[in-house]
């Protein structure tokens, strides 16, 4: 009887387990899923660096387009800065994985600063989404979880190269830049886009990052056709003003990302009317996407003064956006999943439409976008970069010709 | 030719930016001993303060000179609250000023914002001089001339003057000047807010060149002790002369040499702490007075 009794109990709580197993599974996977995302971003607030509001503007934007939740999880933002400084950069990315648990590491901007932690999110093992472009070869490093929206560096050269020999007609180039080795390669770079169609490069010039005064160089210019130029912001600056104080006149083209943004064009004057550059993204693209990003920046940040980010004048705030827009569309895909594997699957099978165009991105994690090529206008007071050419849908990256 | 002349005037009006700027810190050197890491601050403050009154549509002149109070204000406070304690411990001064620097470019970074600035000239000075194939700003011009008068403001001051004749005494024996029943400890303050002023006002005087951004502290330094330690500490003269030879070898290495401008400064820099430690026209045994400060 005793056997029997025992028996009996045993099969009733088996049964009591059996029965109850789906609501603990249940359980176990509302307590999973109601853990919000963590995204970990380094921004770049102080140093020589230092990006302003923007950047985190452009963050909280993404986050609120997406109304704060993402396949029905909250979306948390865990922000620390990097001071332009890399060991401060890699200290930050790994108190972000290891102390803050985020699920995503995006960031810093500064070509700097990157490479270190794109290399500790591949040996952490988490996804990891550039701001910024870089060199292919950082971006690689980063492993297979690395994604880079914005492209290679030498992607935004490589156009300019064939731009001002095909569409402006230049024949000769007079190149000066900014000596350190990024700027060196994508230098090359255009200048091989140009070289490879029969133009003539006839003086190169690499100044010290720390260089305050270029007349100098300005003086010993070779004449060209076109000058290509990229330089640190302070420096475009200063090289932009002293250029035309010297009274030379060959056109000015940055090939690159206009390192003068909307705010510094004035300092210049009417003066910079005219200059060339390409961008993945910048506020004057004139498409729906870029008027419609605009206008909820406005409705979010229009009350602020122009200091305080009230316009998304400075392209590092777009970058920004699009990073964490890239991101949170591979969680949705994922049905909120944020497992490196899932979220790298989901990257690699994505085409969102950003405020700069459709973006998806190559099996090696690099975007494929549109380029733009700019030119300073004039509108009004206003004077900005807008639109004249674009080159649809590329890989951001050196074409294989 | 017209290359030649070009970058005459421009290593001219270079280096008088470079004497304005390195004045004050061969000053407070020459008198007090201290090497004041925080000159690029100040001459940042000056900038600052310069861009935004002149911007905001007071005459440049103006600008700069409140520029210079306003720094030579902080310089004093810095002097009284902080290094008037430190004396004679120099590491300490050195960390003390290395951490103004850091608060001093954060402050800036956190008021003005991270933008870039760069002021045109006021609008008298605001053409340019034709020279053959190229045209020279008549601001760059000016600021030779404005160089001039500071220098010969600096140098009435300290040898022509009762209060010069007591920094420059102060300088070559301290001891006795203070036993004299000088109250040297005044003077010392006195001249590092003169320093201070003059880095301030190189910094708005110079907007229209250099700009500023709150990260330019540390690189406007660097030039500043490489004149002092070239022209000599403590001589005005040998900061105009040290000024005006790193702004011309600066000028033309980067115009004939571009490729190894970066080394260039360096180079001249080491050669003369081999050969004449002191500078061009340093006070014989400044060395020594300094480790017996």
């Amino acid at each position: 009887m005793r056997s029997i009794g025992s028996l009996v109990v045993f099969a009733c709580v088996c049964l009591v387990l059996i029965l109850s197993a789906p609501l603990m599974a249940t359980h176990v996977e509302a307590a999973a899923t109601s853990k919000p995302i963590r995204i970990g971003f380094l921004l770049t607030q102080t140093g020589y660096g230092a990006m302003g509001p923007w950047e985190e503007h452009g963050v909280r934007l993404a986050i609120d387009d997406a109304g704060g939740k993402i396949a029905g999880r909250s979306i948390e933002l865990v922000a620390e800065d990097s001071a332009t400084d890399p060991s401060v950069s890699l200290e930050k990315a790994r108190k972000l994985v290891e102390k803050d648990k985020v699920d995503v590491l995006m960031g810093p901007v500064m070509g700097s600063c990157s490479p270190g932690v794109a290399v500790y999110a591949k040996e952490a093992g988490i996804p990891y989404i550039f701001n910024c472009q870089h060199s292919r070869e950082v971006i690689l490093s980063g492993g297979k979880y690395a994604f880079n929206p914005m492209g290679t560096t030498a992607w935004e050269s490589y156009p300019i190269g064939r731009y001002v020999f095909e569409e402006m007609g230049a024949r000769s180039i007079n190149v000066i830049h900014d000596d350190f080795d990024q700027i060196v390669e994508i230098g090359t770079i255009a200048i091989e886009a140009f070289r490879r169609r029969g133009g003539k490069l006839v003086q190169r010039q690499r100044t010290p990052l720390g260089t305050v005064d270029y007349v100098p160089n300005v003086s010993v210019m070779k004449k060209a056709d076109v000058v290509l130029m990229w330089f640190v912001p302070f420096n475009a600056l200063r090289f932009t003003s002293q250029y035309f104080d010297a009274g030379r006149k060959m056109p000015l083209v940055m090939f690159g990302n206009p390192t003068l943004n909307e705010m510094d064009l004035p300092m210049v004057g009417d003066r910079a009317i005219g200059m060339i550059a390409t961008a993945p993204v910048t506020c004057g693209i004139d498409i729906p996407p870029m008027k419609a990003f605009i206008d909820r920046w406005l409705k979010k940040y229009g009350h602020l003064t122009e200091k305080e980010g009230r316009y998304p004048r400075k392209h590092e705030g777009i970058f920004n956006y699009v990073a964490v827009q890239m991101y949170l569309e591979a969680v949705k895909a994922t049905g909120g999943d944020p497992s490196a594997d899932r979220i790298r699957d989901a990257l690699l099978n994505i085409r969102v439409e950003t405020p700069g165009g459709w973006v998806s991105f190559t099996p090696e994690g690099i975007g494929i976008g549109d380029i733009y090529v700019l030119k300073v206008v004039k509108e009004g007071d206003r004077l900005y970069w807008k639109d004249i050419h674009t080159y649809k849908q590329v890989a951001r990256d050196i074409p294989p010709e | 030719m017209d290359l030649w002349v070009l970058n005459l005037l421009n290593g001219i009006s270079f280096g008088m930016v470079l004497f304005l700027l390195a004045a004050g810190l061969s000053l407070t050197l020459g008198v007090m001993g201290i090497l004041n890491l925080a000159h690029g601050s100040l001459f940042m403050i000056g900038a600052f303060v310069g861009f935004f009154v002149f911007s905001g549509g007071g005459s440049f002149w103006v600008a700069a000179l409140l520029a210079g109070a306003i720094a030579g204000l902080v310089g004093l406070v810095l002097e009284k609250a902080f290094l008037g304690r430190l004396h004679n411990l120099f590491d300490a001064q050195a960390m003390l000023l290395v951490g103004v620097v850091y608060i001093l470019g954060n402050l800036g970074l956190w008021i003005f914002g991270p933008q870039n600035r760069l002021a045109s000239p006021p609008l008298s000075l605001a053409f340019s001089v034709r020279i053959g194939n190229y045209t020279f700003p008549a601001y760059r011009l000016a600021l030779i001339l404005i160089g001039t008068i500071v220098f010969i403001s600096l140098w009435w001051l300290l040898a022509k003057t009762r209060i010069g004749a007591i920094i420059r005494a102060g300088m070559d024996d301290r001891e006795m000047t203070t036993g004299l029943g000088v109250n040297y400890g005044l003077i010392s303050t006195a001249v590092f807010s003169l320093g201070a002023f003059t880095a301030g006002f190189a910094g708005a005087i110079a907007l229209p060149m250099i700009g500023v951004a709150p990260s330019i502290a540390w690189d406007i330094l660097l030039y500043s002790f490489i004149v002092v330690v070239v022209g000599g500490m403590g001589s005005m003269l040998g900061s105009l002369i040290g000024s005006l030879f790193i702004g011309l070898v600066d000028t033309f290495s980067r115009a004939l040499f571009p490729d190894i401008a970066t080394f260039t400064l360096y180079t001249v820099l080491v050669i003369t702490l081999l050969v004449k430690p002191s500078g061009i026209l340093g006070r014989k045994g400044i060395l020594q007075d300094m480790e017996r400060l």
